[in-house]
């Protein structure tokens, strides 16, 4: 079911164990890796292998990380990372690597040793959507106030509306009384 | 250039440095005084900041030694918005993302609804939204050069790039019916086909933005002061910009030839010819020339596209209630400030499960915290205006 075996037996990764150097293409395990690449443009990755991944993206030199979301789903966070592919001599396009996390404890590895770009994007979407990114500092709120409870873009939070103008408990009307409600 | 009088008073950063170390090698005394280092909040309510940036600056002396990003003053939660309104519903908010160029943010948007419906455009609404697309692009660099000018002290050359910038919005109004918070780049087209008279406007309107840009070209490029304050300040390395996830022009002034309308073509790009503009310095003053430089670029792809104009309808009408199939999409398109992207996930209902939008801003300014270290105040706001930011797609 997980498409991107062959980009990650070409990575040296995944079950079918590191690929060979002599691969068929003569360009290594690079060449293989970008050919596989440029057939998917998406692979879906187990947690563990997160960070093994990427790092090895990034060392075929044109992969850039622009961008970190997450989804919530009832299975669980699926945590996109989009990187830019700058193609080298053909053309630019975006590959995703995608992890999920799970629903009830939600934590991933951070990527931020590998692109420092990670920073802001992993507190953007630990802040709104409460995914936990282990092994780094400073995993704070980046666009909600510091004081800020719970994570808005979960499907369980509930929107609650706040007056514009909180009204003064002395001021409220009793209750029952006539024409407090607006 | 620092020997010239007025090139040494303003280039402060160097001649105070210097001073300091003669001082000190007069007087070893001196090392053993110790200074505190203090915090200075730079925004939100700041001019030079653009909008509700805010920097804690920790300082020794004129110095910057931390650098803090605080955003979210501008959150309005436009993500979680999304998941309450229909796809067309929430088209118009979209231009209140990056605020000063709205028709780009509709257009990524667009993309990414037809690439999710498996919509048609027709060929005469590609160039439409070419020709909206670039003059939006020319407004959005006429703000950014402008605001750097005035940051810098420069009063008259933002008034004359302001003024330009006018001249674009008045076109964009005739085309929509709003300045700046046009929603003209729909799923399936354009609102509208462009109104009678547009292509002798465009080139009345070309015609002033020339001369403005020259007399501004002239006012500002060569100046000592500006040239003094820019240049060799605030350098980003090609490596460095990429490993922060910078995009667009800040990412093409630091070396790195990429722009998706020529590495990645939408639309009609590669039907058009242009040239993508790279500089090398990758300092305040690189950031600030290429803007200059994309502006001639864009008035060529709008007088191309207005030239290849074909006829026919603009707009592939899409059902009231319209659902697309469950699925998710990822768009990206070359906006001003570099690569904006949705990401769009359906479940087969009229709203979105989930939007998101990469917007570039809130990653091109990541690299300050490593950027602002020894830099003095008046050098950050320097750098800071050559980022170009706009807060609102920062904080969405």
């Amino acid at each position: 079911m997980r498409d991107g075996q062959d980009i990650l037996k070409a990575l040296g990764r995944g079950s079918a164990g590191p690929a060979g150097a002599g691969s068929a293409d003569g360009d290594g395990p690079a060449g293989a890796a970008r050919t596989a690449i440029a057939a998917a443009r998406e692979l879906a990755v187990r947690p563990s292998e997160l960070v093994e991944v990427l790092a090895s993206l990034k060392g075929l030199g044109d992969f850039v990380l622009i961008d970190i979301d997450a989804v919530d789903r009832p299975e669980g966070f699926d945590v996109a990372y989009r990187l830019l592919d700058r193609g080298g001599e053909g053309p630019a396009g975006i590959f995703t690597v995608k992890a999920r996390a799970d629903r009830s404890d939600p934590r991933l590895p951070s990527v931020m040793s590998i692109w420092k770009a990670a920073d802001v994007m992993e507190r953007e979407v630990w802040d709104l959507m409460g995914v936990v990114f282990e092994g780094r500092t400073g995993l704070k709120r980046i666009l909600c106030k510091d004081d800020f409870e719970g994570h808005p873009l979960r499907k369980d939070y509930i929107l609650v509306r706040t007056p514009r103008f909180p009204v003064r408990e002395e001021l409220r009307p009793a209750e029952g009384a006539e024409g407090g409600q607006r | 250039m620092r020997d010239s009088s007025i090139g040494s008073a303003d280039g402060a950063a160097g001649s105070v440095t210097a001073v300091a170390a003669e001082a000190r090698a007069a007087d070893p005394a001196l090392d053993a005084l110790q200074t505190e280092e203090y915090t200075l909040n730079l925004g939100p309510q700041h001019p030079s900041t653009h909008g509700v940036y805010h920097a804690k600056l920790r300082l020794n002396g004129e110095s910057i030694v931390g650098c803090e990003n605080v955003i979210g003053y501008l959150h309005r939660g436009m993500e979680k918005l999304a998941e309450s309104r229909t796809y067309a519903q929430f088209a118009p908010y979209t231009a209140r993302f990056d605020y000063l160029a709205g028709v780009l943010n509709n257009w990524g948007y667009a993309m990414a609804l037809e690439k999710l419906g498996g919509i048609a455009v027709p060929e005469r609404a590609e160039y439409i939204r070419v020709i909206v697309a670039e003059l939006q692009r020319i407004a959005s660099h006429l703000v950014m050069l402008s605001s750097m000018v005035i940051d810098l002290n420069a009063v008259t050359g933002w008034m004359y790039a302001f003024t330009a910038r006018e001249g674009i919005l008045d076109l964009l109004e005739a085309v929509s019916g709003s300045r700046m918070n046009l929603n003209y780049i729909v799923a399936g087209g354009v609102t509208e086909d462009l109104p009678e008279e547009f292509e002798a406007k465009v080139k009345r309107t070309f015609e002033d933005l020339h001369a403005r840009l020259d007399d501004f070209d002239r006012l500002v490029s060569g100046n000592e002061i500006f040239l003094g304050r820019t240049r060799g300040i605030g350098v980003i390395e090609s490596g460095q910009a990429l490993e922060y996830g910078m995009t667009g022009p800040n990412l093409r002034a630091s070396g790195v030839d990429l722009d998706l309308r020529k590495d990645a073509p939408y639309g009609i790009y590669d039907k058009l010819d242009f040239d993508v503009p790279v500089l090398r310095g990758g300092d305040s003053f690189d950031r600030y020339h290429i803007r200059l430089l994309e502006i001639h670029e864009s008035v060529r792809l709008v007088e191309e596209a207005m030239a290849g104009l074909p006829q026919g309808p603009v707009r592939t009408k899409l059902p009231k209630a319209w659902k697309p199939a469950a699925g998710e999409v990822f768009e990206q398109i070359e906006s001003a400030r570099g690569i904006q992207g949705y990401h769009i996930v359906s479940d087969g209902s009229a709203k979105p499960y989930r939007m998101h939008l990469r917007s570039p801003s809130f990653v091109n300014i990541g690299v300050l915290p490593e950027l602002a270290p020894g830099l003095t105040i008046q050098d950050f706001v320097a750098t800071l205006a050559s980022l170009d930011i706009v807060l609102g797609e920062i904080d969405r």
